[in-house]
């Protein structure tokens, strides 16, 4: 039997190193990546809660929100090749046009 | 019962909710395939008017749903749901009218821009009508998702591609934050249910020992929501998005993806998550009361128009999560209702002037504005109405709207942060107003007139004779219609 | 150490939630200790440790003396890869819907005709994808 906690720390890992990687990695591709371990971290609460509880409902919540995560892969890297064909670079530092 | 029983009675009985939407899904596929394969060959500009017309009747199909619930209790169709759908569907159709200059001049009409459109308003009405965690993460990434590749559709600028990237990784940035704050949500409750009644029970319960888990959670999905929304500090996406996208697109964001947003935050924290209203509700005044005062400071140093009405609205938002703190529900969707109805019309009435100015070769600085007055003074009036109505200033519609909200919020008990928005509202009054004055009191160079576009007046005539009927009707009018549209 | 083994697979309790409480906890101190021997090993220690003798050879990637005769090691690919496997993303990500339904079918004509519509929906993507040429790998 794996304790809840233990499962809890494991997600709010993977979550912290995906917050910390978007906000440390300049790189458009790597911070893409992060923003995919956050979701896989949800994932892994949503499926061991599911199991934990025995009610289907939070694993087929983790299996949507994989294809959601393919799709905005698919969206996040076609923008990355457009820019890149326009500036040759991924760095988001690079990115300056606009002025927050 | 059995599954195929289950299936006809779902079918008979959920799907009659949902046509309005899976009109538009449908139909925005079709386009795609085999629509322009075979059909729309030659005339790409044809798709507007055909997405236009699946658009009013999608939007018809909404308003005519019955009211119930449906689909395992993931989707109600309510007058919120009704409201805040017609709203989206307004959003689109202006875009849609509002893209044609453009996309004919840089010849970039293409049957996806359309199906894009479509796809993301079927995610916004899908959205508003959500009454559960996981057909709400759903929808708002239907609709996200669309409008990050509008946002870079011109991918031959280099503006355009970098406000979609920006756009996007902050996007995805808040989805994660968003799920895993709904994960957490699913696993305080004890990982049986997402749906928000049965959440809000379980979590008031778990909530009243004081619960780090649900009120990490429930911080999460309102980070997630004012991400979405560009309420501060989690703004900081928006003015350049804004900027880089193609004008139109800033006007698609500035009004239906906020409505979709908005309802949906309604839906969430004002209905959804009461019994655990002491766990979000201060952190929601403090993001309330920021993105007042950041929103309409930062906007008074705006040299860009396109920026101004950015940073203009979010502090807009600001205003409108008033509502969504106040503890009456109905009356706080109306007053939101009907200050997004109004901010729909001003807005789309600026940018449309906005977009005629960009198509003469007119930068979008608020320089460019001068002597347009004298050049010309009905296209002058009609942009002096909307940003009038937009600053509030009372004999029109906006002050009308404004005053609602205000009044709620009153009422509620939250008189210092309405006090904060009355402040900020009068600052919001001095770069409006600038930029009027510099419409008639500066002088310009004359330039030659250029015809505006059948399609962008229609929007700027309707819209500003929408605001100055609201205006000699005032309250009786938006009483009324509050109460018909969300009953 | 904190106990976590309070909660463990077995159903819940009154009040699921009490005892995570103290792994919030537990989860703060691991990130100020892990942020602590990152700090310390990869800056503190070696600023306190390292020798101090710069030199120009150091910087190379061969220390050993092999010179470089190609300054860039990244080589272009040819930008169809990207295209091609952003759509075997997708449409495989897709697949994974078919296996819990595959697992779960008793021969139950509603429930084919369910998974017949979902596939005919992909199919009209890969239609969508085909007509637009991009599975063409010559253009």
């Amino acid at each position: 039997m794996v304790p809840m906690n233990a499962v809890l720390l494991l997600s709010f890992l993977l979550f912290a190193l995906g917050v910390a990687g978007v906000l440390i990695r300049r790189n458009a591709l790597i911070i893409l990546m992060c923003a995919e371990l956050m979701l896989n971290a949800a994932n892994l609460n949503l499926i061991a809660f599911a199991r934990h509880s025995g009610t289907p409902a939070g694993q087929a919540f983790a299996l949507l929100v994989m294809g959601l995560a393919a799709a905005e892969v698919a969206i996040g890297l076609a923008i990355v090749v457009a820019l890149y064909r326009k500036k040759d670079t991924v760095q988001v530092d690079d990115i300056n046009l606009l002025k927050g | 019962m059995s599954f195929a029983q289950g299936l006809l009675e779902a079918l008979t009985k959920d799907l009659p909710l949902l046509y309005g939407p899976a009109l538009l899904a449908v139909a925005a596929t079709l386009m795609l395939w085999p629509g322009d394969r075979f059909v729309g060959r030659g005339n790409k500009k044809a798709w507007a008017f055909v997405a236009a017309l699946v658009l009013l009747a999608a939007g018809a199909l909404a308003l005519t749903a019955p009211t119930d619930e449906g689909f395992n209790r993931m989707f109600r169709v309510d007058g919120l749901t009704k409201g805040f759908q017609a709203l989206c569907v307004m959003g689109g159709l202006i875009t849609i009218a509002l893209s044609q200059p453009q996309l004919n001049a840089l010849k970039e009409q293409t049957v996806e821009y359309y199906a894009l459109i479509l796809f993301s308003v079927c995610g916004m009405m899908l959205l508003v009508g959500a009454t559960d965690l996981v057909s709400m993460y759903f929808s708002l990434e239907l609709m996200a998702l669309c409008i990050y590749v509008l946002v870079a559709y011109l991918r031959h600028q280099e503006r355009s591609v970098e406000a979609g990237l920006k756009y996007f990784l902050l996007g995805a940035f808040s989805s994660g934050i968003l799920l895993y704050g709904i994960s957490l949500l699913f696993a305080a409750a004890g990982g049986v249910t997402t749906n928000l009644a049965e959440l809000n029970g379980r979590l008031a319960l778990v909530s009243a020992n004081g619960s780090l888990l649900v009120y990490a959670g429930v911080l999460m999905v309102l980070v997630g929501f004012a991400f979405k929304v560009a309420a501060v500090p989690f703004h900081m996406w928006s003015p350049d998005a804004y900027e880089g996208a193609p004008t139109p697109i800033t006007a698609f964001m500035s009004m239906a993806p906020k409505a979709a947003a908005l309802g949906a935050f309604l839906r969430v924290f004002g209905t959804g998550f009461q019994g655990i209203a002491s766990d979000w509700m201060l952190p929601l005044a403090y993001i309330a009361g920021a993105s007042m005062v950041l929103g309409n400071v930062a906007a008074l140093r705006q040299q860009s128009l396109k920026r101004l009405l950015a940073y203009s609205s979010i502090a807009h938002v600001g205003y409108m999560l008033l509502g969504v703190m106040s503890g009456d529900a109905q009356a706080g969707a109306q007053a939101i209702w009907l200050y997004m109805l109004t901010y729909l019309l001003m807005q789309s009435g600026a940018f449309a002037i906005l977009i005629y100015l960009q198509g003469k070769g007119e930068g979008e600085r608020i320089d460019d504005f001068r002597g347009l007055g004298r050049r010309q003074p009905v296209l002058a009036f009609a942009m002096m109405v909307f940003l009038l109505s937009l600053a509030g200033i009372p004999p029109l519609v906006g002050f009308f709207s404004k005053f609602i909200l205000f009044k709620l919020a009153i009422e509620q008990g939250h008189v210092a942060l309405t006090v904060l928005a009355l402040l900020t509202s009068a600052v919001a009054a001095y770069y409006y107003l600038n930029v009027v004055a510099v419409m008639y009191f500066k002088e310009a160079p004359e330039t030659e007139r250029a015809p505006m576009g059948s399609l962008a007046t229609l929007v700027v005539t309707v819209s500003c004779a929408l605001i100055l009927v609201g205006t000699f009707f005032g309250f009786r009018l938006m009483d009324w219609m509050g109460r018909i549209v969300l009953g | 150490m904190i106990q976590t083994g309070t909660a463990s697979l077995e159903p819940a309790m009154s009040n699921p939630v009490a005892p995570f409480l103290p792994v919030l906890i537990l989860l703060l101190a691991a990130l100020a200790m892990g942020g602590f021997i990152v700090w310390a090993s990869g800056w503190l220690l070696p600023r306190l440790l390292k020798p101090r003798n710069p030199q120009a050879h150091k910087l190379t990637p061969y220390e050993c003396g092999v010179p470089l005769f190609q300054q860039d090691a990244r080589r272009r690919y040819n930008i169809q890869f990207y295209l091609v496997a952003v759509l075997f993303i997708l449409f495989d990500v897709e697949a994974a819907f078919l296996l819990p339904w595959a697992v779960q079918f008793k021969s139950n004509l509603a429930s084919f005709g369910v998974m017949l519509a979902f596939v005919a929906t992909l199919l009209v993507g890969y239609v969508y994808v085909w007509g637009k040429g991009a599975l063409e790998w010559e253009r």
